[in-house]
């Protein structure tokens, strides 16, 4: 019986180690071929840039901001700032006050010497109703301010559409800063391609680098070593999945922090979803499957070089409330959106990134546990090579680190950003532990993401504001 | 055995990775320490032509039979491009005749640069766009070689090429270009290319009358694109784009771009047209009645008025928020806006509010 069980476990074993086997090379072949697709594009752009193959700053197309806001007093003002020194003519900015328990808008009525307006609101998407709406006329741009019952952060997205004058709006955080030339950058797509319905802006975490009216003027890694490592692991997964993704028009993110939507293409899906907690992402696989749906000429694009400057979680709840949220974001939008679920139909968003997606983000947390689990168990039943364990652990350690390591590196020099060499040296350190610590403690989070999932599910998600380094 | 190939293949990728990281940032310092040296080297010899400029003697053949053997690289080119950027800075009128003077180079660097891959195309078609390097010539080898690049693929070549043939200032090379542009059935955004017409230098009224001659030749894009050109560039065209809104035939967005026109540049004639366009929802679209409704801010006539107020009960959304901009334009009494804010519609009622409020607070700002 005893030997009947060994023999079943060894069975199970040997299957389980078939599949990480194939697992790991096919995220490891991903991660070569992202970083080496994304590098590459990067000095092709760093190059076309140098030799000036790109679009005059005189074009202007004109976007809306929609900034969310809920209890966002400490920083939403320096955020207005930035984005009136934006380099770019023809914009509006639209503030959305969730229904905010702070001060939220009293600060911004003070700061920018807003008047109450009774503003007519054509209500193309459905959303919680108006409580007033303040303008401000004086400024190099229109700034309107409408504070409204609390609804979620989708729900304050969709009444920013509503009330926006343009045919693109950029979507992004309160908390978040554009670089001067992001605006600009941004709209490059649409004028190279009349079909494109979104951009992706690259985000960078924001914490220490110092910024003088959108322009960065000291670059250094952060102090706090946790958002150190999102620095690296922001720039693994911008210059990995999404310029790959890009490629072959399978982007199935946008971040919420930096986007820019075609508003009628948003309108005729019916704009944010504010059931789910991941409304960016959701948003874009909605676009996906609404244009295949109705045979319409798309694209979904990413901008390497529009950059919106963010800050990233510096404590270890923080940040983990935040990736608990992503991952249930996630699995809310592959949930709804499951008919593109190995759908020919849908070309590659199907077959390849929704299936990434799946495979390497979704599910990822429960096969690493998994993995975790059959290890020990090999090791109960005396399956297991400690040497050559050891050994693969160590070379799968130093391969995500010297991915990591070019993604960082090639995001540095090819938008012209001087390191000291003891960031080269953090940096160097710095990713073994993201690759092999942080992943886990992180993976572990997304795999617990589901207790607590009902109580929470239409509620912001915090985390602790500092006073945005701006000069 | 098969893992452990797998894995020393890793390895491998590792250490290529590596390497790459290294070789890559030596070769921009490398590049970046030799664009400067040649930079360097070239404000020395250009300076020397410039000041000869500027004495009034000629400049020295060798530094253009230099200048061709040197531009032959791409770096130097990017070298050359830096240099000039801090000289046509410090010396602009005697780096007009420079360039005049070494047309020639760039002639015979023509070939050499087309066979390249096209983002070194597009650069060299940027560097003759920047710095005038066809001004005045209205016909010639450069010229048709930047034809050739009209239908390239490239959006940047194409781009660079318009901006060195507009360049030139002729305004029969602008209208040729177009054409071309137009007949390779190439995507080609209408902002990009009526902001491109718009830095045209030379005589706009001369292009404008040329490109409206050549007007039935186009397809409706760019129809609509030269419309947008006339009305942008201040271009006095009041009777022919009169009869071009007139004419029911035409392509819808031919006739908005008229439209809009009108509220640019008033015409007694084109009154009764817009009003018509505004009132008669049966006939024409929503977009006809909006768009006049915009443009009619410009005719502060009784009858303008009534058929604003009239269309503040429209229901279309965009028609009533242009009725409401164009009537708070005329700054009428505020007993001629009682009628709509104590009457039954609220639609009209509140977006007359709005714009009134908005106009008081522009006003206020201003002031401040």
């Amino acid at each position: 019986m005893t030997q009947q069980l060994t023999d079943i476990i060894k069975a199970i074993l040997q299957g389980s180690g078939v599949f990480f086997i194939v697992y790991l090379i096919g995220y490891s072949t991903f991660l070569f071929l992202a970083v080496a697709v994304g590098s590459s594009t990067l000095y092709q752009k760093r190059r076309q840039i140098k030799m000036k193959n790109t679009l005059m700053q005189d074009y202007y197309v004109p976007v809306s901001i929609i900034t969310p806001a809920y209890n966002e007093h400490v920083t939403v003002v320096e955020t207005v700032k930035s984005l009136l020194a934006l380099e770019y003519n023809i914009y509006e900015i639209i503030v959305v006050d969730d229904g905010s328990k702070d001060d939220t808008s009293k600060v911004l009525i003070e700061a920018f010497d807003m008047h109450p307006v009774n503003r007519p609101v054509q209500y193309k998407i459905t959303c919680q109703p108006v409580e007033y709406i303040y303008e401000s006329v004086g400024e190099k741009v229109p700034i309107t301010l409408i504070r409204k019952k609390n609804g979620g952060k989708a729900d304050a997205l969709n009444m920013g559409i509503n009330m926006a004058g343009y045919p693109y709006f950029v979507c992004m955080d309160a908390d978040s800063v554009l670089q001067y030339d992001s605006l600009g950058k941004i709209v490059h797509p649409v004028l190279e391609n009349d079909h494109v319905v979104a951009v992706g802006g690259t985000i960078r975490p924001s914490n220490d680098v110092e910024l003088e009216k959108g322009r960065v003027i000291k670059y250094r890694l952060p102090r706090n070593i946790l958002a150190c490592m999102q620095v690296l692991e922001y720039d693994r997964s911008f210059l990995a999945s999404r310029i790959l993704f890009d490629k072959i028009n399978g982007s199935l993110i946008i971040s919420g922090a930096f986007g820019l939507f075609k508003k009628d293409t948003v309108i005729a899906c019916g704009g944010y979803d504010h059931t789910t907690m991941g409304e960016d992402m959701e948003l874009v696989v909605k676009l996906h499957e609404f244009c295949l749906t109705n045979q319409i000429d798309y694209s979904i694009r990413y901008a390497t070089d529009a950059i919106c400057w963010t800050q990233v979680p510096e404590t270890l709840k923080d940040l983990f409330k935040q990736r608990r949220r992503w991952h249930l974001g996630l699995f809310q939008s592959m949930t709804k959106h499951k008919a593109l679920f190995a759908n020919a139909k849908y070309g590659a968003v199907s077959l390849i990134s929704y299936l990434y997606f799946l495979l390497y983000e979704l599910l990822s947390p429960y096969i690493e546990i998994f993995g975790v689990f059959t290890v020990v168990l090999a090791f109960i039943v005396n399956m297991i090579n400690v040497r050559f364990m050891v050994m693969f652990l160590l070379i799968y350690t130093g391969y995500s680190s010297i991915l990591t390591l070019t993604a960082f590196f090639s995001r540095i020099q090819t938008v012209d950003l001087k390191i000291s060499f003891s960031d080269v040296l953090k940096a160097v350190l710095l990713c073994f532990f993201e690759v092999s610590f942080l992943r886990f403690a992180i993976a572990w989070v997304r795999a617990t993401a589901f207790a607590g999932y009902k109580k929470k599910k239409l509620q912001w998600g915090r985390i602790e504001r500092k006073h945005i380094n701006l000069k | 055995m098969n893992i452990q190939v797998l894995i020393y293949a890793y390895l491998f990728i590792c250490a290529a990775m590596i390497l790459f990281n290294i070789i890559s940032a030596f070769v921009f310092q490398e590049r970046g320490k030799r664009v400067e040296k040649v930079s360097f080297e070239f404000r020395v010899h250009i300076e020397r032509q410039l000041n000869r400029i500027a004495s009034g003697e000629f400049m020295e053949q060798a530094h253009k039979e230099e200048l061709v053997k040197v531009l032959h690289k791409t770096g130097n080119m990017i070298a050359f491009d830096e240099t000039m950027d801090l000289l046509v800075q410090k010396y602009p009128r005697e780096s007009k005749t420079y360039f005049s003077e070494i047309h020639m180079v760039f002639l015979e660097l023509t070939e050499y640069y087309h066979s390249k891959d096209p983002v070194t195309v597009a650069f060299f078609a940027h560097i003759l766009g920047k710095y005038r390097i066809l001004k005045g010539t209205s016909d010639g080898v450069l010229i048709r070689k930047l034809f050739q690049l009209l239908c390239s693929e490239s959006l940047y070549i194409r781009e660079n090429a318009l901006y060195a043939i507009y360049g030139s200032g002729e305004y029969k090379n602008v209208v040729e270009a177009l054409l071309c542009v137009d007949r390779c059935k190439l995507f080609h955004h209408t902002k990009l290319l009526t902001d491109r017409l718009l830095t045209f230098e030379g005589d706009r009224n001369r292009l404008a009358k040329a490109l409206w001659r050549s007007f039935e030749a186009f397809s409706i894009k760019y129809q609509v694109v030269i419309l947008e050109y006339i009305r942008f560039g201040d271009v006095d065209m009041r009777e022919p784009m009169l009869e071009l809104m007139r004419n029911n035939s035409r392509d819808d967005e031919i006739r908005y771009s008229c439209i809009r026109y009108f509220g640019k540049y008033f015409y007694e004639k084109a009154h009764p047209l817009l009003i018509e366009f505004l009132e008669n929802t049966k006939q024409y679209r929503w977009e006809y009645s909006a768009i006049a409704a915009r443009s009619l801010a410009l005719y502060p006539k009784d009858r303008t008025v009534t058929a604003l107020k009239r269309s503040l009960n429209n229901p279309n959304w965009h028609v009533r928020n242009n009725a409401a901009i164009s009537l708070q334009r005329f700054n009428l009494p505020f007993t001629e806006y009682l009628d709509i804010l104590e009457g039954n519609d609220r639609y009209a009622r509140e977006i007359m509010q709005y714009r009134m409020q908005h106009e008081k607070l522009g006003k206020e700002a201003a002031l401040t």
